[in-house]
């Protein structure tokens, strides 16, 4: 049986009147990619901070590794890696040091993994200067470094590919599943759909605080309603049209153009005939993460 | 893991060039004092007057200008310890890699008690190297005769103690607030507004106000008129607290405003 690696119950947190996190239950187990997605705002970053024992939960649990974590119960997390948001470090020390300073916290990291997780992040050139002066990308690569310089059983990493390049965002995915098939498990909250759909086995979707839907990218991307794009002259003729359309559950319009969710592109463009309405531009929707992301965090 | 926490503020202190800075900042007021102190000297000696007394003057003279900055500059020394990572989250590099809060803020408390004493030595040093050195240069050479050596173990443990109600309140500032500007600046805040008006009273509750720090530090400091071999015991009018118990009492301020650090601390929600 597989190992839960990380673990919420009801995991609630409340800032004055507003639920930022609203009774999340997510689970990831070891040696699996987890995505975690959300739009801002979500209370993604909230429930990584009550993972990483950095915000108190108002009510409910979070358990990594099987142990309870708590802000002041943080013993589960000697063997976590975590970039939480933009990076943290010290900023008038230097990659280096600030990479050797956290690995102090783990006995047994010798300068000679330093230096291989300086090369491993592509920090080689770079690793004398002081961070400060780094730009956001290089930030990021000394956060992940810092990650994963004590080789954490678990790593969290919130964004990280913020500020990289498109040959350093592939790097970044490349190294996710080689830490993956190394038996490390990796909790990858992002914006980045295709990337999250690239590169994790499983998925959370967090909305305004609760979680709407949790399990393996495909078989989340098969329960997919189908969707059609389509442009017309005139939105509100066609709009009134599709409301007497049965199965449609959802319209967006944008300029000219409209998303009709529930029904193939052979209904709509039988329905649009019917009502005289000639479409320039029809296209079913590909099932992908992205139709799906927006399906469950926005509403009409 | 009190030990890698302690290795790591110190090196983490030792290379913040706040540090130095304050430190150069320091050395270069002393040097400028001294200098014109020993310019002034050497033309009344020159013209037969002046006091050419030696190192035992020099060196209340020189901890009567440090008295006057000696809070903000350790209140300094203790924001840029106890708050410096709050600002840029720096503190979640310790605090993700499992360090328990209640560990890493006793870490810091000994950090800034080992560095207010370490600071302390440095001060009395610089002091005694610079009033040697200018009165080489202006005076042609110095005498420490008078200079009671035994004794300035006891006054540098004194100026030093002196320094934790001021030390630990900047703790305790800076957990709350989360700036080392608003540590400090509360903590000078403190000893020039707070503590001026709370003498205010001292007619009406006097055996209340020498609890107060700015009290406690001078009783503490009346006592460092020994490292002079030939001054006289000072008295004190009126009923004073003993040397004991005002080491006592600052024990309890160190204990009262860490353990309300730690309480604040340890409820504190640090993700953002």
């Amino acid at each position: 049986m597989t190992n839960i690696i990380l673990e919420t119950k009801d995991l609630t947190k409340t800032y004055g009147k507003s639920k930022a996190v609203d009774a999340v239950n997510i689970t990831a187990y070891e040696g699996e990619v987890f995505g975690f997605l959300g739009p801002n705002g979500a209370g993604k970053t909230t429930t990584l901070g009550m993972a990483l024992g950095l915000v108190h939960p108002t009510t409910g649990e979070v358990s990594v590794l099987g142990e309870r974590v708590t802000p002041n119960h943080t013993h589960a997390l000697k063997q976590v890696g975590a970039l939480l948001g933009a990076p943290a470090f010290v900023p008038y020390l230097s990659a280096w040091d600030n990479i050797e300073l956290v690995s102090r916290l783990t006995p047994g990291v010798d300068k000679k993994r330093i230096n291989e997780v300086i090369d491993l992040v592509g920090l080689t050139d770079s690793a004398k200067r002081k961070v400060g002066k780094f730009s956001t990308g290089m930030k990021q690569r000394v956060g992940l470094a810092m990650a994963l310089v004590h080789r954490p059983r678990f790593v969290i990493l919130d964004e990280p590919t913020n500020g990289l390049d498109p040959a350093g965002m592939r790097e970044i995915r490349q190294l996710l599943r080689t830490l993956a098939e190394n038996g490390t498990s990796v909790l990858l909250s992002s914006h980045l759909l295709n990337e999250v759909q690239q590169v994790c086995d499983r998925i959370a979707v967090l909305n305004r605080g609760r979680v709407v839907a949790q399990g393996r990218v495909e078989d989340l991307l098969n329960g997919q309603k189908p969707s059609v794009r389509l442009t017309v002259p005139d939105t509100g003729t066609a709009v009134r049209a599709f409301e007497s359309l049965s199965g449609v559950e959802n319209i967006q319009a944008s300029g000219n153009t409209l998303i009709v969710t529930g029904v193939t592109s052979q209904t709509v463009m039988n329905h649009l005939l019917e009502h005289h309405i000639i479409p320039t531009e029809i296209t079913a929707q590909k099932s992908d993460l992205e139709s799906l992301f927006m399906d469950l965090t926005t509403t009409n | 893991m009190f030990l890698h926490l302690l290795t790591i503020e110190t090196r983490k202190l030792f290379k913040n060039p706040i540090l130095w800075a304050d430190l150069g900042i320091l050395t270069i007021i002393f040097a400028a004092y001294f200098t014109v102190r020993y310019a002034i000297i050497a033309e009344a000696v020159r013209n037969g007057l002046g006091n050419t007394r030696g190192l035992e003057l020099d060196l209340q003279v020189g901890l009567g200008l440090f008295g006057n900055f000696s809070v903000l500059f350790y209140a300094a020394t203790a924001a840029i310890i106890s708050a410096d990572d709050y600002p840029d989250r720096s503190i979640q590099m310790w605090l993700t890699r499992g360090a328990p809060r209640a560990l890493l803020l006793l870490t810091r408390v000994v950090i800034i008690l080992v560095i207010g004493l370490f600071l302390t030595i440095f001060i009395i040093g610089m002091i005694l190297a610079l009033a040697m050195l200018m009165r080489t240069a202006f005076l042609g050479g110095f005498t420490a005769q008078n200079l009671n050596w035994v004794q300035l173990l006891p006054a540098t443990l004194r100026i030093f103690a002196a320094s934790i109600p001021y030390l630990a309140l900047t703790v305790l500032l800076g957990v709350v607030s989360r700036s080392p500007l608003f540590a400090a600046g509360g903590t000078l805040v403190f000893a020039t507004v707070v503590e001026k008006l709370l003498e205010g009273w001292s007619d009406n509750y006097p055996a209340l106000i020498q609890f107060i720090p700015s009290h406690l530090s001078q009783l503490l400091l009346f006592n460092n008129y020994a490292i002079d071999r030939t001054a006289r015991p000072m008295i004190l009018g009126g009923a004073y607290l003993h040397e004991s118990q005002v080491f006592i009492t600052i024990g309890f301020f160190l204990l009262v405003f860490s353990a309300l650090s730690l309480v604040i601390f340890s409820r504190q929600d640090l993700g953002g």
